[in-house]
């Protein structure tokens, strides 16, 4: 069994995005869980428009601090405290990149990942290659690192040194899936959230909407870090 | 979130599963009297996720146990997680927590709750409760513990009239009806009485319009605020957007433009004889360019 994390910021995504796609997974019978952004007012509308069609779904309201970073550390701490089971984590957002013109095109690719044929090839993955811990998109997979000067190459180096420092992630590899929608072993995410609060890692995310364009970001640093606790824990990052 | 009124109602309980809330129309007010281990909390977060969002949610320090043993993150996390919860009642988007006059003393437990709060970007509203006997004295908005319906409607209500006349930005009013209350169901029956006759008054009118003008104002700054995000973040992305247009351009120069005019014609048949370009649209702007 698997679990949707799904951070939503845009009112309209529910129904622009996920509510046909979920419906079209609906044979696998996922955990939902969802978060919305307390930014928009009519949340309790949109809240009532989800529970009739899941009725299932869990629903938290967060504050617009981590962009969806901030949303999947809210529902990863829902997702601990409530004790709910998964084998699984697929994260997921609403992604909409306006900076730049494949933004939609990124995202159709990225939703790849629960498409239902994928989903039956990505849990035959998991079974016959036990060490898999991260499935992403094949070309959202990259790697910043070098090794010989031991930096990143993104404007977000420092502090996600800071941040494998803080957490003392033992790395051998530094993939990561660009774009922060991916599966996870849920056991990954367990081991480590039980150690370093969800709550207390998403207080220094970064408030409101932001880009790391100019200037690095912990929300940015983090939707690497979350692929490199797959690393720490001895598991790899593959792609589909 | 939660539905909000001018004046709410909430049944007060250390237990969710409370058999006092069959028949309660209200908000339901969870007293955090218990230690955090003889509270279940993963189910309290399941339970919390089945309550409709409009049976508004909220928590009551009543500080009959030591708060100032609760000042640890973890516990204090667990509050936060429960502001998550669609149906708690928040006041202009600030989660609202009611305190007793006892846990009121215990600033150490209010200090952190409020500071982990804000690194979380969310602002506690912190309501003290006072018993029914203070209602007739205005000042600073409260919660009201009802023991009786000894209720002085017109007093309260013109305390906030007066406060909101003064650009005080009065918040709801709020009633906690503790749920092991002796004669419960006669105090409610009793206030119901006094409720409809108060709905009659102009002064209550008068005041629940200015309520309900007051959060129409708030509903458009909050659109507002979205609206003026947005275009923040377009014209930000604007921005990123004609410079990437500009960088595209400038590799288009330094790779293609710069080429000599011959060696780019010559391009061109070698398109043609891949057959990436139609032979015609070389003599002719109106033949087919390309091949499909």
């Amino acid at each position: 069994m698997f679990a949707l994390f799904i951070h939503i910021y845009n009112q309209d995504s529910w129904e622009k995005i996920f509510k046909e796609r979920l419906k079209e997974i609906q044979e696998f019978s996922p955990l939902i869980l969802i978060n919305l952004c307390l930014a928009h007012p009519g949340n309790a509308e949109l809240i009532s428009c989800i529970r009739n069609d899941f009725p299932e779904a869990f629903i938290i309201t967060t504050t617009n601090k981590g962009r969806d970073i901030g949303g999947k550390l809210a529902l990863t701490d829902f997702f601990m405290k409530a004790e709910l089971q998964s084998d699984h984590i697929i994260f997921l957002h609403d992604k909409q990149s306006h900076h730049w013109f494949a933004g939609e095109l990124w995202r159709q690719k990225l939703f790849e990942i629960i498409e239902p044929g994928k989903i039956k090839a990505i849990l035959e993955t998991y079974r016959k290659h036990p060490k898999t811990g991260i499935i992403g998109a094949s070309e959202f997979i990259r790697d910043e690192h070098d090794k010989k000067t031991n930096e990143f190459k993104t404007i977000n180096s420092i502090k996600i040194k800071k941040l494998i420092s803080t957490y003392d992630l033992q790395l051998t590899d530094h993939h990561f899936v660009a774009g922060a929608m991916f599966w996870i072993k849920s056991s990954i995410i367990k081991n480590f959230f039980s150690i370093h609060s969800a709550l207390s890692c998403r207080e220094m995310l970064e408030e409101g909407n932001f880009t790391d364009q100019y200037e690095g970001s912990y929300t940015h640093s983090w939707e690497r870090i979350f692929c490199f606790l797959a690393n720490d824990q001895g598991y790899t990052v593959n792609g589909i | 979130m939660g539905f909000k009124m001018f004046i709410n109602k909430w049944l007060v309980s250390d237990s969710l599963n409370s058999p006092a809330r069959k028949d309660w129309k209200g908000g339901f007010c969870l007293d955090l009297c218990d230690e955090p281990a003889e509270i279940q909390i993963s189910d309290l977060y399941k339970d919390l996720q089945r309550l409709p969002v409009e049976h508004p949610f909220a928590i009551l320090f009543s500080g009959k146990n030591s708060l100032a043993q609760k000042v640890n993150d973890s516990y204090i996390e667990n509050i936060i997680s429960l502001f998550f919860q669609p149906s708690y009642f928040l006041a202009n988007d600030r989660p609202v927590v009611f305190l007793s006059d006892k846990a009121a003393w215990h600033t150490g437990f209010i200090e952190k709750l409020s500071e982990k709060c804000r690194n979380q970007g969310l602002s506690v509203l912190l309501l003290q409760t006072k018993n029914g006997k203070s209602i007739d004295r205005p000042g600073d908005q409260f919660a009201y513990e009802v023991t009786s319906a000894d209720i002085s409607y017109d007093a309260i209500i013109e305390n906030w009239l007066s406060q909101y006349l003064e650009d005080k930005n009065p918040r709801e009013i709020h009633f906690l009806f503790g749920a092991g209350e002796p004669g419960l169901t006669e105090i409610l029956d009793e206030i119901r009485k006094k409720e409809m006759e108060l709905h009659n008054t102009e002064h209550y009118k008068f005041a629940n319009l200015a309520y309900k003008k007051q959060k129409l104002i708030e509903k458009y700054k909050k659109e507002l605020d979205v609206k003026v995000s947005a275009e923040k973040s377009t014209q930000l992305y604007l921005s990123m957007q004609k410079k990437q247009t500009a960088d595209n351009v400038e590799w288009y120069h330094h790779e293609y433009e710069i080429l000599p005019t011959w060696y780019k014609r010559l391009g061109h048949v070698i398109k043609v004889l891949m057959g990436r370009r139609t032979f015609r649209s070389l003599f002719s702007d109106k033949a087919k360019k390309y091949k499909d």
